[in-house]
């Protein structure tokens, strides 16, 4: 029987399995974002491990089963409780991970038995339950002001329709050029969509769950996807990638049971609008563009390709790659929820993806998701090194011409 | 038989016993499946024979670790492929009569010890001198272990002969729980005692890397259907 401080209680049996195979070989450390712009080895993937190891020994291991559990060192609490926070949970150490570690659904699930013993989470995480339970948001905005400030007014919104739009809560407060860029695209396409009205579309459970704290989850899950069913709806499009991950990785586990609809990337939506000629270019562009993979979208639920399509879709781009693309993007550094805590890791971060794109000469970095986009703007600024930053839909609306930009 | 014999005999019995019940414990913990951990619903896909010949190469050419680091690649890749034929030579020692195909192995499975030797060394160069980022103690104890027990185990075949009768008595010995006296030898007490010691450092999860290796496969097929229609 296990006992209630135990530290494998609620990890599934693969996870405990991934916990011991870790062979501590560091390759990882090659591609982790938190060790390229803080070089300390200490809250490195290995090291988190190593120290949840150690754990595990004490409350599970054979002699605590025999002689009882041992006292855990309060300063390895901590230190494991910082590491497994300032990391951006972006999955590029498990994408590298020479035995396969799927960390980018692991460090979630450590996040949370450090939040069951009352370590985690960190600084302004700590209040996002309430926040969310108050404003059903968690950057504390009224949700009079999550669609009023951008929603362009000639788009019209179904009351039903088999297509809906989850705009998602970073979009709106903090990428509002993004969000617009979608409903435009949507409005465009001339297919009748359905959103919910603003005091409906809460947070999708995202930030709670990367930071452990899944009290809240299967409340919050069950009110959307019964609200979106009742509106008749089959595909839930959707262009943030931290909403569209939870959407389709877990929304079914805290639903009980199958969603009663499909999740779809914006990307994936654009694509198959213009193949059908629903959309089609109206302007042409002679860039240099490129184009950064969010984690969640790409090692998250492997839509890889459809941004890139969409991009390559505009008369007279030149699309180029990062070094490091595709499974094995880099974070920009908004991940994790980390960005609002360990604020100097995501600026630093965001600048190596504002060089990278520079010395590619790049006219501009398209991202693709609202995260990204706050973050690379803010790193931007006060950095020596400019360039122009555009979402992917914000540019695919202008090309389009959707009569308001 | 002699004392050293029964008591190195014993102390491989401890040594093999606290690795089984390290594993034991271990399975036990694997098998305390939550019921809590409401995360992993995505349907899987069944590992088809069709996909066999990739399976094999994920597991047995070690291909996300080539993918990741070639050069270690090569040191890693070649140590497993001669750690296991250096074991397989070694069956001969405990079983009677060994068959005739232990004996037919034995040049190449001595060519696979010098490769043991090197590879081992070629690792511990390169993460010494190349891969520094990140140093793990244990790691390098295991294999600096391991090229002493190789080193000892090249100068018994090439320098410092030891009585094969004798090693064969004693190994016959732990196989079929009669110790038998030492070999008077030693750089054979030296190979056999840092094996023992060897043993007792294994760490009890070594078998879940292949676990976990198959199951980032599968992950990496599954993603494909997360947001994709599977393809009729």
């Amino acid at each position: 029987m296990k006992k209630n401080n135990s530290f494998t209680k609620d990890l599934s049996a693969q996870q405990r399995i991934e916990i011991d195979a870790c062979t501590q070989c560091g390759e990882c450390l090659k591609c982790c974002p938190v060790q390229e712009v803080t070089g300390k080895p200490k809250i490195s993937p290995p090291e988190k491990m190593r120290m949840f190891r150690e754990f595990i020994k004490a409350t599970d291991g054979m002699k605590s089963r025999l002689f009882g559990q041992s006292e855990i060192d309060k300063e390895l609490l901590e230190d494991f409780t910082k590491a497994v926070y300032e990391c951006t949970v972006c999955g590029a150490c498990g994408e590298a991970c020479t035995v396969g570690i799927h960390t980018q659904r692991l460090w979630p699930m450590l996040r949370r038995e450090m939040v069951k013993r009352g370590l985690g989470p960190l600084g302004v995480q700590t209040k996002m339950q309430e926040v969310i339970t108050n404003t059903g948001n968690p950057y504390n905005k009224p949700a009079s002001e999550r669609f009023s400030p951008w929603f362009p007014a000639h788009v019209s919104v179904e009351e039903k329709a088999e297509i809906a739009y989850y705009a998602g809560c970073t979009g709106v407060y903090e990428a509002q050029p993004m969000v617009k860029g979608d409903v435009l695209i949507l409005g465009a396409s001339g297919v009748p969509f359905t959103m919910l009205p603003p005091e409906d579309e809460v947070c999708c459970g995202f930030p709670l769950f990367i930071t452990g704290q899944h009290d809240m989850l299967e409340g919050l899950v069950k009110r959307l996807v019964d609200a979106y069913a009742v509106r008749g709806v089959k595909t839930l499009v959707c262009s943030c990638p931290c909403c569209v991950n939870i959407m389709a990785r877990d929304w079914p586990a805290f639903y009980g049971k199958e969603l009663p609809f499909k999740i779809r990337h914006i990307s994936q939506f654009t694509i198959d609008a213009l193949n059908s000629g629903a959309l089609r270019f109206k302007r042409e562009l002679n860039e240099r563009l490129i184009y950064h993979d969010p984690c969640y979208l790409s090692r998250g639920v492997g839509v890889i390709e459809e941004p890139r399509s969409v991009l390559r879709s505009i008369p007279g781009v030149e699309l180029v790659e990062f070094e490091r693309h595709g499974m094995d993007s880099r974070c920009c550094g908004s991940g994790g929820a980390a960005r609002k805590v360990f604020h100097d890791n995501a600026i630093a971060m965001g600048r190596l993806a504002i060089d990278e794109a520079v010395a590619k000469k790049a006219d501009r970095l398209i991202l693709a998701c609202p995260a990204c986009y706050a973050k690379v703007n803010e790193a931007m600024s006060d950095h020596d090194k400019k360039i122009k930053i555009t979402d992917i839909m914000e540019l695919a609306a202008e090309m389009i011409d959707c009569g308001e930009r | 038989m002699n004392l050293t014999g029964i008591i190195l005999t014993s102390a491989l019995y401890i040594a093999l016993l606290f690795f089984i019940g390290g594993v034991i414990g271990r399975l036990i913990i694997y098998s305390e499946v939550s019921t809590a951990n409401g995360t992993h619903s995505l349907k899987r896909r069944p590992l088809f024979f069709s996909r066999m010949s990739s399976i094999f190469s994920e597991l047995f050419l070690l291909k996300r670790l080539m993918k990741a680091n070639p050069l270690l690649w090569v040191g890693e890749w070649l140590f497993h492929i001669s750690f296991a034929f250096v074991l397989l030579r070694h069956l001969r020692y405990f079983i009677e009569p060994a068959p005739a195909w232990l004996f037919d192995f034995d040049v190449f499975g001595i060519i696979s010890g010098f490769m043991l030797f090197s590879s081992l060394v070629f690792i511990l160069a390169v993460k010494m001198f190349i891969e520094r980022a990140y140093f793990s103690s244990y790691n390098f104890s295991l294999l600096a272990l391991l090229v002493f027990i190789s080193v000892t185990g090249l100068l018994m075949n090439m320098i410092l002969k030891t009585d094969l009768v004798e090693i064969k008595f004693f190994a016959m010995g732990i196989a079929t729980f009669t110790p038998q006296s030492l070999p008077v030898s030693s750089i054979f007490f030296t190979h056999f005692f840092s094996f023992i010691i060897f043993i007792l450092l294994l760490p009890s999860h070594i078998f879940t890397a292949p676990i976990t290796i198959l199951e980032a496969f599968r992950r990496d097929e599954d993603i494909k259907t997360i947001m994709h229609d599977e393809k009729k």
